[in-house]
């Protein structure tokens, strides 16, 4: 059972975060509801610890993009486009996972017009699949490669350096959009030569939160807590130790799965609020 | 209004939500009457955060519950007051006729 005061906390996250419109808890229903069956699983020290994280929590579903994509391509420092007739907008991927469909294809066809819009003399070409770029023609090109959320900056340095060692040619000029970062990820990418350009930068859930003030009480909450569900090692308080709190399209694996993990470590069903499938 | 007089009472006497749950209510929609209930004035929160009824939520109580607390209408099985020309047909069971009927 939740108390009262748990249910109002719950009521005035919904509220607070703009996940509900009109005080009609329906619309976010299945959130809503997941919230409530995780929240009755918890003790009341977990229930605290998970209502704090969500105070911060940042929801992205996909009607949040197109405004998300218009201030990350407004972001855009202008010189960029200086000296330069085209662009290719490139899919943010893993050298692995290049034939596969990922959240950032789709993300570039939304982008194309955006930019055109802004530079309307500018060719702009989308390219899901980074290897065509070897048949394109470009002179003095602007690459932008493109994702909805940079976590650890991994894949993004992976993909860069692919491009590095494949497919690199004279007079590119090569910058990243993300529409969401973490802050450690953005700080890779950077200290590694790239200019990224995104909306919003998000800290860790724990580590850099100010409301949470023994976080070491904390991370055992949250270990007891991980102990439960069924995710590996890697993924404790986020793949990698990222501590993310964000959920987009597709919650990112960086977010503490407490949010996301489908299934307990006895494979019962996990009431993630923002479940990963 | 029944579910609404019930969660103030709920609150009042720092009680769980099962009796509005075994209602049948969910928690989206205990969550819309809270809502509800600081719309009105009747819940408010003290200085932790901890939900509390008002003066005016009190004396909405008050009002709606003017024999006992514990104990709140029944909406569903509320009659419609009739009128005095309203015509009244009652059933047949309990008809003064019904036995009348087989002969």
């Amino acid at each position: 059972m939740i108390s009262a005061n748990a249910l109002n906390r719950l009521r005035k996250i919904f509220k607070n975060n703009n996940w509900v419109n009109d005080d009609n808890f329906d619309e976010y229903s299945d959130i809503f509801v997941n919230y409530c069956n995780l929240l009755k699983l918890l003790s009341t020290e977990e229930q605290n610890l998970i209502m704090a994280l969500s105070e911060e929590f940042n929801h992205y579903p996909d009607y949040k993009y197109h405004s998300l994509i218009t201030k990350t391509v407004n972001s855009i420092d202008s010189t960029y486009f200086v000296d330069t007739k085209k662009v290719f907008l490139l899919s943010l991927k893993k050298p692995s996972d290049i034939n596969k469909v990922k959240s950032s294809t789709g993300l570039l066809y939304f982008t194309r017009p955006k930019i055109l819009k802004l530079h309307p003399t500018m060719t702009v070409e989308c390219i899901d699949i980074i290897d065509n770029l070897k048949v394109r023609k470009r002179n003095n090109a602007l690459l932008i490669f493109m994702d909805d959320f940079v976590g650890t900056g991994d894949t993004a340095l992976e993909a860069l350096q692919y491009y590095r060692d494949n497919l690199v040619a004279d007079g590119d000029r090569v910058i990243l959009l993300s529409l969401i970062s973490l802050k450690t990820g953005l700080d890779s990418i950077t200290a590694n030569g790239y200019k990224v350009f995104t909306t919003t930068v998000l800290g860790k859930g724990i580590s850099d939160s100010t409301k949470i003030t023994d976080k070491n009480a904390a991370f055992d909450i949250m270990r007891n807590i991980e102990e439960k569900l069924d995710v590996s090692v890697i993924f404790k308080n986020g793949y990698k130790g990222s501590e993310a709190l964000v959920s987009m399209t597709r919650t990112p694996n960086n977010t503490f799965p407490v949010f996301w993990a489908p299934k307990t470590i006895e494979k019962m069903e996990w009431p993630a609020p923002f479940i990963r499938r | 209004m029944a579910h609404l007089i019930l969660l103030i009472q709920l609150i009042s006497s720092r009680g769980g939500f099962g009796p509005l749950l075994n209602k049948g209510l969910t928690y989206s929609q205990i969550s819309a009457l809270i809502e509800e209930g600081f719309k009105s004035g009747y819940l408010s929160e003290n200085t932790d955060n901890d939900l509390i009824v008002t003066e005016n939520g009190l004396s909405f109580l008050r009002e709606h519950c003017k024999k006992s607390l514990w104990i709140t209408h029944q909406d569903k099985y509320r009659i419609p007051r009739s009128n005095v020309k309203d015509v009244y047909l009652p059933e047949l069971k309990s008809s003064f006729f019904k036995d009348k009927q087989a002969h």
